[in-house]
């Protein structure tokens, strides 16, 4: 499978995946050293506190993690269907064995990259913010949970993905699925906190199980247009 | 004659009018063979379905002597394929080519991809944070052939090869073809599309006319230019001669054309002077021929 990601992409995947990580955690690293170290002494204005006081930060964690999950999946499954243009249009991929078989690998493979991606970044910031005292150590599978049904609800959109021509309504389809998920996650996650952990963990559970499923149907379909459409 | 790959009723319908077939084509073994067309004659068409890049709608190929299918075996790995544009994804660069390619076929050798580019003037050092839409078409078109001559294959299908390449390049292209059908003492064969048909002339040793899908002629160009000659006469000749012409051009100054060479004495003694065609002439004129018996066709139905 990681063979057939890299005939197809090269490396491309690869890197987006470890920048991703990369990035967004000296982002966040930096972002907390200067707010610790110049915030002690600061006094927020009233809205700001008031601000503060009505989204907790275990929220903003949790949205931020869903964005950035579907961000991941956007990244490294959307390059996966970029190539799946690409190869249309060039000659090089068909020239290989059963090179349909192998796409359809190497599209699996990229969802299954992005997925580990989202995991790793929604898990890199629930670590860094527990340093920081900024949350529990308890909220990290769930942060993780969230930020992984994120990405798995982005793979639902790979079939529409793969037949859309144009390119604007790609984009389209993918920006409004971004806030789509958005909502539904951080909705989930805001409805559940105030109840307990474990209903919590539970309503995380089940949306990333609904979204599994949802992404193995769209997964299944697509490969089977890409066979259909491979030797047309 | 050994075949390397034998076409039978072979037939690609599209949606649109174009369909390509029947058309039944013996490649031979250890041989470079041509094929040559106007545009839209279905060389590419013919190659990709050959090379299993394009699905046929109807007939047989057979590979190395075994009828079947391009994915059966090992025969995507004993062909190599050169398209003459779009043949990688613009964005990569030379060392995703090569990394690509190593990855995907298993007789790819990547030091020699390399010195190859660098025979072809284009070093991968010099060209490396280049993507290959940054290059020009020729160069383009040169890390494509590097990257076909880079692999242990039986047979070569490259369309359009020379088609970007300067005049100097594409002589050593000619070259190289001669040493890979050289190097495999009768077992390595290359099949190749050109409309610059001088240029290639002496790497063609069998060649194959198409026309509108179907191929007209074909045969060892040797045999070809035996089998016909050149016309050139005096054009107030033109009643008399146009009878035993197959293609027939009159100028104010001369008339000229295309006719069987078992006509040639019959010519002469009506005072057309005859000469052995190039590939290049007998090429041209053949392509009037099957243009003149389509219209004809078309006119009667």
């Amino acid at each position: 499978m990681i063979k057939a990601v890299r005939i197809f992409n090269s490396n491309i995947l690869f890197k987006i995946a470890v920048l991703m990580i990369a990035l967004i955690s000296l982002c966040f690293c930096a972002g907390f050293v200067l707010g610790v170290l110049s915030g002690e002494n600061e006094i927020l204005s009233p809205q700001a506190e008031q601000v503060a006081e009505d989204i907790p930060l275990e929220t903003i964690n949790i949205i931020t993690s869903c964005i950035l999950g579907y961000i991941s999946a956007m990244a490294i499954t959307g390059s996966a269907v970029n190539v799946f243009y690409k190869t249309d249009g060039c000659k090089y991929a068909r020239t290989i064995k059963n090179a349909d078989k192998l796409f359809c690998s190497s599209l699996v493979g990229s969802q299954i990259l992005s997925h580990l991606t989202a995991i790793a970044l929604s898990g890199v910031i629930s670590v860094i913010m527990t340093l920081f005292d900024c949350t529990k150590a308890l909220n990290i599978p769930v942060v993780i949970l969230f930020s992984l049904a994120s990405s798995l609800l982005f793979d639902i959109i790979i079939r529409p993905l793969l037949s859309i021509k144009s390119g604007n309504a790609r984009f389209g389809l993918i920006l409004i699925t971004l806030f789509l998920v958005s909502a539904v996650v951080s909705a989930a996650f805001i409805a559940t906190q105030t109840l307990n952990y474990q209903i919590m963990l539970i309503s995380g559970g089940i949306l990333t199980l609904a979204a599994g499923i949802g992404a193995v149907i769209s997964t299944v379909s697509s490969c089977r247009y890409i066979r259909r459409n491979w030797l047309s | 004659m050994e075949k390397v790959i034998k076409v039978d009723s072979l037939i690609k319908k599209y949606d649109s009018n174009f369909s390509l077939g029947p058309v039944n084509i013996a490649f031979p073994k250890g041989f470079s063979t041509a094929l040559i067309g106007a545009n839209g004659a279905g060389k590419t068409t013919l190659m990709d379905i050959i090379c299993g890049i394009t699905a046929k709608t109807d007939g047989e190929i057979s590979y190395f002597g075994t009828a079947g299918d391009a994915d059966d075996g090992d025969t995507k790995e004993r062909i190599g394929y050169c398209a003459s544009q779009g043949m990688f994804p613009a964005g990569w660069k030379i060392k995703d080519v090569a990394l690509s390619m190593s990855l995907a076929f298993e007789r790819f050798d990547k030091e020699r991809f390399f010195a190859l580019l660098a025979e072809m003037d284009v070093p991968a050092d010099k060209y490396k944070r280049k993507s290959l839409s940054q290059l020009s078409d020729g160069m383009r078109m040169r890390v494509s052939l590097a990257s076909a001559f880079a692999r242990d294959t039986d047979l070569l299908v490259l369309d359009e090869p020379g088609a970007s390449l300067d005049p100097l390049m594409r002589d050593r292209l000619c070259e190289r073809f001669r040493d890979y059908i050289d190097s495999g003492n009768g077992t390595k064969s290359i099949i190749f599309s050109t409309h610059n048909i001088a240029d290639m002339e002496n790497s063609a040793d069998y060649a194959v006319i198409m026309d509108n899908g179907e191929v007209t002629e074909q045969g060892f160009t040797e045999d070809l230019k035996d089998k016909y000659i050149i016309i050139s006469a005096e054009p107030d000749r033109k009643d008399e001669l146009s009878g035993l012409m197959l293609t027939c051009s009159c100028s104010s100054s001369m008339l000229s054309g295309l006719a069987l060479c078992e006509n040639k004495e019959k010519l002469m003694t009506l005072g057309a002077v005859t000469e052995r065609p190039t590939l290049s002439q007998l090429s041209v004129e053949l392509l009037k021929l099957a243009e003149k018996r389509r219209m004809s066709k078309e006119a009667q139905k």
